[in-house]
């Protein structure tokens, strides 16, 4: 029995020597931890206090065909250019426009078609031509973006002008129906006085223009119902036919059929020479009663401008995240995962190859110690070195640069244990296949590349195709990013996928590992 | 070839003969292409634990953790074999003080001399106490007078029982060999202690004779004597003879002479370096070989 716990404690002791000798080594290079922790800690706050996070603005010169009457007037445009475009300049020169953009002097040249009425009128669109000078790939397409969105503002600029005008031109407008019943009652004035004083014909006259004035009343109230109910249709609103607003316009209408017919009826009874105001009294007090419902009735009508009825929609932002990080807070727990992967990598990659190179890999050959003795030994020393060096990062991400923890410290943790444990699985391959320190240290920096390229650190993995995925999600970083991105932001626990991920590469990575130095340690 | 308990083996042959080679096979390292190997009664392919912690092992190209004190890297190589933590510090202090390292165990290993660097490499394969000491070139690069106090050592180690084969290039260390293995080309030249190599190279002791009256006719007499192996002229008024003792044999050649009626002026016994009988055995091989 004695000798049984001998051995188990020998098998402790073996690997323990490790931890020992490797903490040491790495204590000693006060220059590797400054290469490894305050330099990426530099570079993060340098990105923190420089970046400003905001789209620059894309100066924009719009060019107006020679021809066209549109004012060239720069202030006249002003208003109707969207963030980030801002208009630098309207000119008719287009050539000129483009030696500026291609000189780089300006970011956008929006061209206005030449004839554009006559390919609206023969039923074509026409074309407003966006011009660029740039080679970003992201840049290009929100300049696209911003064109699709200026253009999209142009049309909805030209609908308002049409829609206002539409309703200038038939003087109606919620303003027209409401001033309506005054204009109603001073035309009765005016029929009265011609009666009192037996002019018949001036009576006819106020008459006619009273039926005119419903008429066209009449008529509006009915376009805007219909622009209601169009309205209503394009945005899925079945039920406005029997809303408020087109009931009541519909009432109106109602009213003033019934104060057209009544116009009419004394207008014929008016025909009558002997006719006096006596004659249209029961009339024109049909007339007032309805008016006075129509006046009750026009009242709570709406008032819905062009505008909202080009637009009817705009955002109102409800962001449902716990907390709206700024950039240097989004991407702290993305750069604690690269840093904890690098570094852990980095180390790691080269522990196997420099005791080879210095021989003493054939003295452990030699020595009781098995491989996986070795590997447990390097794999528990570099844990311990790599999660204090995490804990320092993790502190000064949190207290340093106030990135918000909302979420469980021991979920934090565990992320941040198998990042860091897939990691030293990766390097300890690394450490394992190559043969120099220089093919080491370029593989964890091939890895470190791909890190940055494919891990969701700045570009979403969903922008890869689902091969390339693959390279994604044998990255430990990949769910490092995630999984402390809702830890750290959200607050809530890491999802499952970013827990299994991370343990089955260290599994993995680390039995393969086990293998080729088990494969290195046989006799040959 | 046998290696006994208790034995120290110097094993020694030309640069590329197979000295590191041999080592590797005897440590398990490599897999004899035919042939067989066997220490501790078992092949070393089959090595347990256990066989394993009674080996201290020496490469030629051992480096120490320069970046770690003379004491950690003690610690660390009695780690991997698995010594308490007692147990290594008892151990290391008494090494270091048998090794004359007590004064810098808290140096960094590059800050030593590379004579220290070696004796901690050494101390590093004694900390565990091994019976077997396999050693490839201990003493490569160190001064004459470090490698006198290191062979010392090894015959400590030889009288409390532990067994040393060491490889080296400086013949003359041999000479504290109990056995010597010679290796040319991945061959044994020959295996024997160092006067029996000798004896094999020359067929005995070797005395050198001077005289005047030197002649052919006295070579001849001289060589004929029934003591006297064999011998040759070296120049017209000297002969080496040899003889199978030469402490025995000098005062019967000085009586031949007188009883010839000849003077000697000079008779002394000729002290063969290993480095001759290394170059004549290996020149013999070589002929072989050819």
């Amino acid at each position: 029995m004695r000798h049984l716990l001998n051995r188990l404690w020998r098998m402790i002791l073996r690997p323990a020597a490790f931890i020992g000798k490797d903490i040491v080594q790495i204590r000693r290079q006060p220059q590797l931890i400054v290469a490894l922790i305050i330099a990426p800690f530099l570079v993060l706050l340098l990105f923190g206090v420089g970046y400003e996070g905001r789209t620059p603005p894309v100066e924009t010169v719009l060019v107006i065909p020679p021809d066209s009457d549109l004012s060239t007037n720069r202030q006249a445009y002003e208003d109707s250019f969207v963030s980030p475009l801002v208009l630098k300049d309207v000119t008719s020169d287009r050539g000129a426009a483009l030696r500026e953009l291609r000189d780089r002097d300006i970011d956008l040249v929006v061209a206005f078609p030449e004839n554009a009425f006559e390919t609206i009128s023969s039923g074509q669109t026409a074309e407003i031509t966006v011009f660029y000078n740039e080679l970003v790939p992201f840049q290009r397409n929100w300049l696209e973006f911003y064109s699709s969105v200026q253009t999209s503002e142009i049309n909805q600029l030209v609908l308002r002008e049409v829609l206002e005008q539409g309703f200038t031109q038939s003087r109606t407008g919620l303003s027209e129906l409401t001033e309506y019943p005054a204009r109603l009652n001073n035309g009765i004035d005016r029929l009265n006085s011609a009666l009192e004083a037996g002019n018949q014909e001036q009576a006819q006259q106020e008459l006619q223009d009273l039926r005119e004035l419903t008429r066209e009343t009449r008529d509006s109230a009915t376009q805007f119902r219909r622009i209601l109910l169009a309205t209503a249709l394009s945005v899925g609103a079945t039920g406005a036919p029997q809303s408020p607003p087109v009931q009541n316009l519909e009432s109106i209408d109602r009213d003033l059929s019934e104060i057209q017919t009544g116009l009419t009826n004394s207008s014929t009874k008016l025909d009558n020479p002997d006719a006096g105001p006596e004659t249209i009294a029961p009339d024109l007090e049909f007339i007032a009663e309805r008016r006075d419902d129509f006046a009750e009735t026009a009242r709570a009508l709406p008032a819905i401008p062009a505008d909202v009825l080009v637009a009817p929609f705009v955002a109102d932002e409800d962001n449902l995240a716990p907390t709206s990080p700024d950039f240097v807070e989004f991407y702290a727990p993305g750069v604690l995962a690269l840093l904890i992967q690098h570094i852990a990598i980095t180390l790691t990659a080269l522990a196997l190859v420099r005791e080879r190179a210095r021989g003493t890999i054939e003295m452990f050959r030699v020595a009781p110690i098995s491989p996986r003795e070795v590997l447990t030994g390097k794999y528990l020393s570099y844990f311990i070195i790599g999660a204090i060096l995490s804990a320092i990062l993790a502190l000064v991400i949190i207290y340093g640069l106030s990135v918000p923890l909302l979420g469980d410290w021991l979920q934090f943790c565990l992320v941040i244990g198998l990042v860091l444990a897939a990691s030293l699985g990766m390097g300890f391959l690394i450490s394992a296949i190559v043969s120099t320190e220089t093919q080491a240290v370029q593989a964890a920096m091939i890895l470190l590349l791909a890190a940055v390229f494919f891990s969701g650190f700045f570009l979403p993995l969903d922008n890869l195709l689902s091969p390339v995925q693959v390279v994604a999600y044998i990255l430990p970083v990949t769910y490092g990013i995630s999984g402390l991105q809702e830890v750290m932001l959200r607050g809530v626990d890491a999802p499952t996928w970013t827990i299994v991920g991370p343990a089955a590469i260290a599994i993995g990575t680390t039995t393969v590992a086990s293998l080729f130095l088990h494969f290195q340690f046989r006799q040959r | 070839m046998d290696i006994s308990r208790g034995e120290i083996i110097g094993i020694v042959g030309p640069s590329g003969a197979g000295k590191t080679t041999m080592i590797r096979l005897l440590l398990g390292l490599y897999k004899p292409s035919h042939g067989e190997v066997t220490v501790f009664d078992k092949a070393p392919g089959k090595f347990d634990r256990m066989d394993r912690e009674r080996i201290g092992y020496l490469p030629q190209q051992f480096l120490l953790y320069e970046d770690l004190t003379v004491r950690e890297n003690l610690l660390f190589a009695a780690g991997t074999y698995g010594l308490g933590p007692r147990e290594r510090r008892h151990r290391i202090d008494a090494l270091l003080e048998r090794l004359d390292l007590a004064d810098a165990s808290d140096r960094l290993a590059r800050d030593i001399s590379g004579g220290m660097q070696r004796r901690v490499a050494l101390a590093a394969t004694l900390v565990h106490q091994p019976d077997l000491i396999v050693l490839d070139e201990p003493t490569a690069g160190l001064d004459p007078v470090l490698r006198e106090s290191i062979w010392e050592m090894f015959g400590h180690l030889r009288e409390n029982g532990a067994t040393l084969v060491v490889t080296t290039q400086y013949i003359t260390e041999t000479e504290r060999c109990d056995r010597i293995l010679l290796i040319n080309n991945g061959q044994v030249v020959a295996s024997d202690s160092p006067d029996g190599l000798r004896d094999q190279v020359f067929g005995g002791e070797l005395v050198r004779l001077k005289s005047e009256a030197l002649s052919d006719d006295l070579a001849a007499k001289l060589l004929a004597l029934d003591f006297v192996r064999d011998g040759r002229r070296t120049s017209p008024k000297e002969m080496e003879i040899v003889v199978e003792s030469a402490h025995a044999a000098i005062p019967r050649l000085i009586g031949a002479m007188n009883a010839e009626g000849h003077e000697i002026e000079e008779i002394e016994e000729v002290q063969i370096s290993l480095d001759t009988v290394f170059v004549e055995l290996v020149r013999r091989s070589s002929d072989v070989q050819e």
